[in-house]
């Protein structure tokens, strides 16, 4: 990942800002989606809820805002989604999981921002 | 018509975000029913927590995100970041979409011929403007045919800004069908009556909640929305205009001279002789077409016409051009080079008999040169057989282009010198 604002297989800003969360990029946003699913597989809908939450409710995204970056983290091989079915008269569900390489993208994520942890605390005292 | 059920908004919401999105046809199935499956779950969640179904259906659709959004962030996910920057935005506005509302392809309609419009009379009539006018008027359409393609675009990605400008273009054109008809009882507009048919649909609900999940249009925006309207009235109006690049009133000088032969008190002949100058003349006086043609009618509005007046008592020239026996000399030489000016050697023009009396030349401000002197002259044998009485007064008016004009009146005793005068010509006589 090119910097702890954007990483490279995601980078730019997000098209909608989460509230709270000043200045958290697509790269930031995709991070925090493939921390949720490296845990367990998940679908969009609880990814959602998870990431509300976990972060209680600090990161309080347009729902839909979830998609562009699961297509975004399936595009570029990081993450890879499969169809399940749930049961008569409720629509299918599509899971996502890690891929190995999604994998190397969350340890390299994990490290930038943890030297990135540090260079703050280096100034502002620990946070 | 029965309203949409709550699960058939939900499917709604799915098509305008995919419907602003650039993504293939397998693609789309996919995210059809993984964005459905999630509205439907947030759907059944909000009835749980204790909501009706329709107020669970709009909390799911609200917390949902806005379709253009969420249509355009789809596009990039797919797409390069230029593709999805410029091709990805103008395809779904070519193609269209499917679930239009009532009333989306009338305003649509609206804006597509006011564009067209604006191009084509813009060229048509700009063409024939003056210099600075011209590129007044010019950048004025530019910017307001530039609005209307932003908001062509815009409409069809149900921005309510659009929808804005489609209403206060519509009243617009509307109030200016209804001025136009006031002053020209023959003249209908026709994106006048267009308008009406627009209207009626555009303050209707459903195309208010066509672009509901766009931003309100500010203060700001909407005085930019009115101006950007008003900029189409400017070619309208430039015609009004200064143009330095032009020559004025105060750039010609005319005087008059009247030469009587009298017989028993009375004048029976004699010559009126305009001297005419121009310290500047217009830089291209018709705009960019070409200059006047010799086929040209007299009394074109691009024309300037030079009018020798008869007096005031009756008609004093005669108007039988086959009896050619009196009143048919009319000469414009140009003083410097002595060359006949009538001839078409400097100037083009003509003469016609009208039966107001009046005697007209067309002259081609073209071909009119600075600080050359210019003579007219028209010889006059009174039709009356006792002759004029013994000081008629004649007027010669100049006037440039309908825009502007200089006139002065002269009799046998006291020559005359040119004053500006406003335009068109009042045809009303005596001498002051």
């Amino acid at each position: 990942m090119s910097d702890h604002a954007g990483g490279e297989h995601t980078g730019g800003e997000p098209a909608q800002r989460p509230t709270g969360v000043p200045h958290l990029s697509r790269g930031d946003f995709g991070l925090l989606i493939l921390g949720l699913i490296s845990r367990r597989e998940m679908y969009g809908y609880e990814i959602v809820a998870e990431l509300r939450a976990t972060t209680q409710g600090a990161i309080d995204l347009p729902e839909g805002t979830v998609y562009p970056a699961l297509r975004r983290l399936e595009r570029d091989g990081i993450v890879e989604g499969h169809w399940v079915e749930v049961g008569a008269g409720a629509p299918r569900r599509r899971y996502y999981r890690l891929t190995l390489k999604g994998e190397h993208a969350l340890a390299d994520g994990r490290e930038e921002w943890r030297q990135f942890k540090a260079a703050a605390e280096s100034l502002l005292g620990p946070v | 018509m029965r309203p949409p059920t709550p699960a058939e908004r939900l499917r709604s919401h799915v098509d305008r975000i995919l419907d602003r999105a650039s993504v293939r046809g397998g693609d789309r199935e996919d995210l059809v029913e993984e964005l459905y499956g999630h509205l439907w779950q947030r759907w059944q969640d909000g009835m749980t927590a204790g909501l009706s179904t329709d107020a669970a259906a709009d909390a799911a659709i609200s917390g949902f995100g806005e379709a253009s959004r969420l249509g355009q962030d789809m596009t990039s996910a797919y797409h390069s970041r230029l593709y999805a920057s410029t091709i990805g935005v103008l395809l779904p506005t070519v193609l269209g979409v499917d679930d239009k509302p009532y009333g989306y392809g009338r305003a649509r309609a609206l804006l597509f011929l006011t564009g067209l419009f604006a191009v084509v009379g813009g060229v048509v009539y700009l063409n024939a403007q003056t210099p600075f006018r011209l590129l007044v008027g010019a950048a004025a359409i530019a910017m307001a045919f530039c609005m209307t393609v932003l908001a062509y675009r815009a409409f069809a990605r149900g921005q309510r800004w659009a929808l804005v400008y489609v209403q206060v273009l519509g009243i617009g054109f509307v109030a200016e069908g209804v001025l136009e008809f006031l002053l020209k009882p023959v003249t209908i507009s026709f994106l006048g009556i267009v308008s009406i048919f627009v209207l009626m649909a555009a303050f209707d609900p459903k195309l208010g909640s066509w672009v509901s999940a766009s931003r309100r249009t500010g203060k700001v925006l909407g005085v930019v929305i009115a101006a950007s309207v008003l900029l189409y009235s400017v070619p309208l109006a430039v015609v009004a205009m200064p143009d330095p690049t032009q020559a004025s009133p105060a750039d010609l000088s005319i005087m008059v001279r009247v030469d009587c032969t009298q017989t028993g008190g009375l004048v029976t002949s004699g010559t009126v002789t305009a001297t005419i100058r121009w310290a500047r003349t217009d830089f291209l006086p018709y705009g960019l077409r070409p200059a006047m043609s010799q086929t040209d009618e007299l009394g074109a509005s691009s024309t300037s016409i030079l009018a020798f007046d008869p007096g005031p008592n009756g008609t004093p020239f005669p108007h039988n051009l086959e009896g050619g026996v009196v009143g048919t000399t009319f000469t414009l030489v140009d003083a410097e080079t002595r060359r006949n000016a009538d001839a078409g050697v400097t100037m083009k023009s003509w003469s016609a008999f009208f039966d107001v009396g009046a005697f007209y030349k067309g002259i081609d401000p073209g071909t009119i040169q600075a600080n050359h002197t210019y003579v007219a002259s028209f010889g006059f044998i009174s039709a009356h057989s006792g002759g004029l009485p013994d000081d008629p007064v004649f007027r010669i008016r100049y006037d440039h282009q309908g825009r502007w004009g200089v006139q002065a009146y002269a009799t046998c005793t006291q020559p005359g010198v040119g004053q500006p005068v406003t335009t068109p010509d009042p045809p009303t006589f005596p001498a002051p």
